[in-house]
């Protein structure tokens, strides 16, 4: 398991955990990253900001903060 | 049920951009009231519907969001009409009676969470899947009548904007389940996770995917090219706004000097016909004119919101405001601000905490509202005469720099706030064309709104600067007294008294600064010519000029603001610091500004 801020954009990967205080990681269930779901990394940083990921269908951005609270096994 | 009639609350609820506002209008047909929710200023819509039978149906809409939980001040309300209605009106029920869930079927998966959530804990929830037509185009499909065995509730596919597919208010009113019930008010992450695995499952029976078609993200979020495109979008949203707006400018100013001239002709002079006229008619139109530049303001808004770029254009400056201890989410109340600052100050409650907010607060007010742009529109056309290619560019130079004052203030303050978390995820809604009906309809509203703002405001000053010109007599009047009194304040920078006299006016409303000038012209000159520069004492010089336009850009003249600012705040604290030192910061400034102007 590695944390998904380390994933490359070759990469895709199956998302085994979230961590974090219950609130936040709430909050990133709810976004789509839920146990067992496909991840995929669709852009690295603009600006060395935020990565876009790809999960359920849909983009969303997320810091290094939060992405390293998602923990992925890589395919 | 007997004889009486009924009344109902029906909820709508969902995820953001999911079509929520859009379902909501269509079935109340635009009826509704915006209402702010008790003790704060979050907006939310409520409707009232009479179904065929002759029974109430209120409606309620509420802010998008992802959790059910109380984080923000917008997910409050969304919370509060769930678990207690009663709260938000004495006369409702204590939950809602039916919630309309409305789910996006770009985003099944995710939004269905949601739904399964609510079930589970209880609530009676019909389901509307939105965006049918745009699934057809990219060959997805959802399987409907599956979905609705699976969910157990009754499910609507509707198109996006022109409501086809959706349900009647009477059909959704036989929806509402007759025994009151009581939801469980409990949402876990176990809740979730169980939410998630069925919503997973689901999807699978039900949805054909899309062919996925949205690469446009590849070059606007290109690590190299995204940051060049974003500053290159957002240089030409300002310039085109500026330069568009000429010719309608010159249109609207052409007319009104008709008009005036033919009133005269008509009602020839007068005292009174002179206030009516000159002071009162004229001093709209110098407002007026600048109608175009503030309604294309709103519109480029509406369009960069409505295609889906806001959303990457937080992502891209997320970096950037990581360094005021901000995060991209800060960019939209940013960018309202240069529009007005009342509505960004109301957006900074989707912020996530406290510190953050205040940091935004204490930037918007730099940002170049519309307020504003009547003011830099004359200083620049004063400036550059004939050009005006050259005053649009003035313009999105007067921006830049107002934007990069921001910034640095920003920096200044964020030293006193510690912000508590480095958090920061944004969901990039799908690219859209923009809809058009619903820009324009918004653009036109916020436009009448503003000037409703302005137009009381400029039409009490022009009376009473006309009055205070005019008596005891116009050769020795009021006005030229305290104008002269107050002349020493204004003499660093070499402005003239009837300039300071139009300064002092415009801390009632900025824009009031051009009306009062034009009335000024009219003292001692017979004609409303351009004075301003000419003859042999001009009223303002270059320096004087550029001390004016750095004057506007800092000082705080905006009385709404600041009572705004004390509404979300509590207190008067922050707004009294910040009148006395954006006003101060102005008057050292405009000063340092002339004298520099002046050595060349």
């Amino acid at each position: 398991m590695t944390p998904l801020n380390t994933l490359s954009s070759d990469q895709t990967a199956i998302i085994e955990t979230v961590v974090g205080n219950n609130e936040h990681a709430m909050r990133l269930l709810a976004l789509g990253f839920t146990p067992g779901s496909e991840v995929s990394l669709f852009k690295g940083s603009v600006l060395g900001g935020p990565r876009v990921f790809t999960v359920q269908g849909s983009r969303i951005a997320l810091r290094d903060y939060d992405a390293a609270l998602i923990h992925v096994s890589v395919n | 049920m007997s004889q009486l009639t009924k009344s109902v609350w029906i909820a709508c609820i969902g995820y953001p951009n999911a079509g929520k506002t859009s379902v909501f209008n269509t079935l109340t047909k635009s009826h509704f009231k915006a209402v702010n929710y008790p003790g704060s200023t979050v907006q939310y819509n409520l409707a009232t519907t009479i179904t065929s039978s002759g029974d109430t149906i209120h409606w309620i809409d509420t802010p998008g969001v992802v959790t059910f939980s109380p984080g923000s001040d917008d997910e409050r309300v969304t919370h509060d009409v769930l678990t207690n209605l009663s709260s938000i009106d004495p006369t409702a029920p204590p939950y809602p009676n039916l919630i309309v869930y409305v789910a996006d079927a770009f985003q099944l998966e995710r939004h269905l969470m949601g739904l399964k959530l609510l079930q589970s804990q209880g609530y009676p929830v019909t389901l509307i899947v939105t965006r049918a037509d745009l699934m057809k185009k990219y060959g997805g499909h959802v399987a409907i009548d599956r979905l609705s065995d699976l969910a157990q509730c009754d499910v609507f596919y509707v198109s996006s904007h022109n409501g086809i597919g959706l349900p009647s208010i009477d059909t959704l009113y036989r929806l509402v389940p007759t025994p009151p019930y009581k939801p469980l008010l409990f949402e876990s992450e176990s809740g979730w996770k169980s939410s998630a695995n069925w919503a997973s499952m689901t999807v699978r029976k039900v949805l054909t995917p899309p062919i996925a078609k949205n690469e446009f993200d590849r070059w606007i979020l290109h690590p190299k090219f995204g940051g060049v495109l974003f500053a290159f979008i957002m240089g030409l949203f300002f310039f085109l706004i500026f330069l568009g707006a000429q010719p309608l400018m010159d249109g609207i100013d052409t007319f009104w000097q008709w008009g005036i001239t033919a009133l005269h002709h008509w009602a020839g002079t007068g005292k009174w016909k002179n206030l009516i006229i000159d002071g009162i008619i004229a001093n709209i139109g110098s407002v007026l004119v600048f109608t175009p530049q503030i309604l294309l303001l709103f519109l480029a808004t509406g369009i960069l919101e409505s295609t889906g770029y806001l959303a990457r254009a937080a992502i891209i400056v997320d970096r950037p405001l990581s360094w005021l201890g901000l995060t991209g989410k800060s960019f939209v109340p940013l960018l309202s601000g240069s529009a007005c600052a009342i509505p960004a100050i109301l957006a900074t409650r989707t912020l996530p905490n406290r510190a953050q907010r205040l940091i935004t607060l204490w930037m918007i007010p730099l940002m170049p509202c519309s307020a504003r742009i009547p003011v830099y529109g004359l200083l620049l056309a004063l400036l550059f005469r004939g050009h005006p290619l050259r005053s649009a560019i003035g313009m999105v130079v007067i921006y830049g720099i107002s934007i990069s004052l921001a910034v640095i203030i920003g920096k200044l303050i964020s030293v006193f706030y510690k912000t508590p978390n480095d958090s920061f995820y944004i969901e990039l809604p799908r690219w859209q064309m923009p809809y058009w009906p619903m820009i324009i309809k918004n653009g036109i509203r916020q436009t009448i709104e503003f000037l409703k703002k302005a137009g009381p405001a400029i039409l009490a000053i022009s009376i009473l600067v006309w009055g205070l010109s005019q008596y005891p007599s116009a050769d020795q009047s009021w006005l030229a007294h305290i104008g002269k009194w107050i002349a020493p304040l204004f003499a660093p920078m070499g402005w003239d008294w009837r300039v300071g006299v139009a300064v002092l006016a415009s801390f009632a409303a900025r824009e009031v600064f051009v009306a009062v000038l034009a009335s000024m012209l009219l003292i001692g000159e017979d004609q409303l010519g351009m004075h301003l520069m000419s003859g042999s004492t001009p009223l303002l010089t270059t320096p004087s000029i550029l001390g004016l336009i750095v004057f506007f850009m800092i000082s705080m003249q905006c009385g709404s603001t600041l009572a705004v600012i004390k509404k979300e705040t509590g207190r008067w604290t922050i707004p009294a610091i910040m009148t006395i030192a954006y006003v101060g910061l102005a008057y050292v400034a405009s000063i340092a500004v002339v004298h520099i102007a002046l050595l060349f």
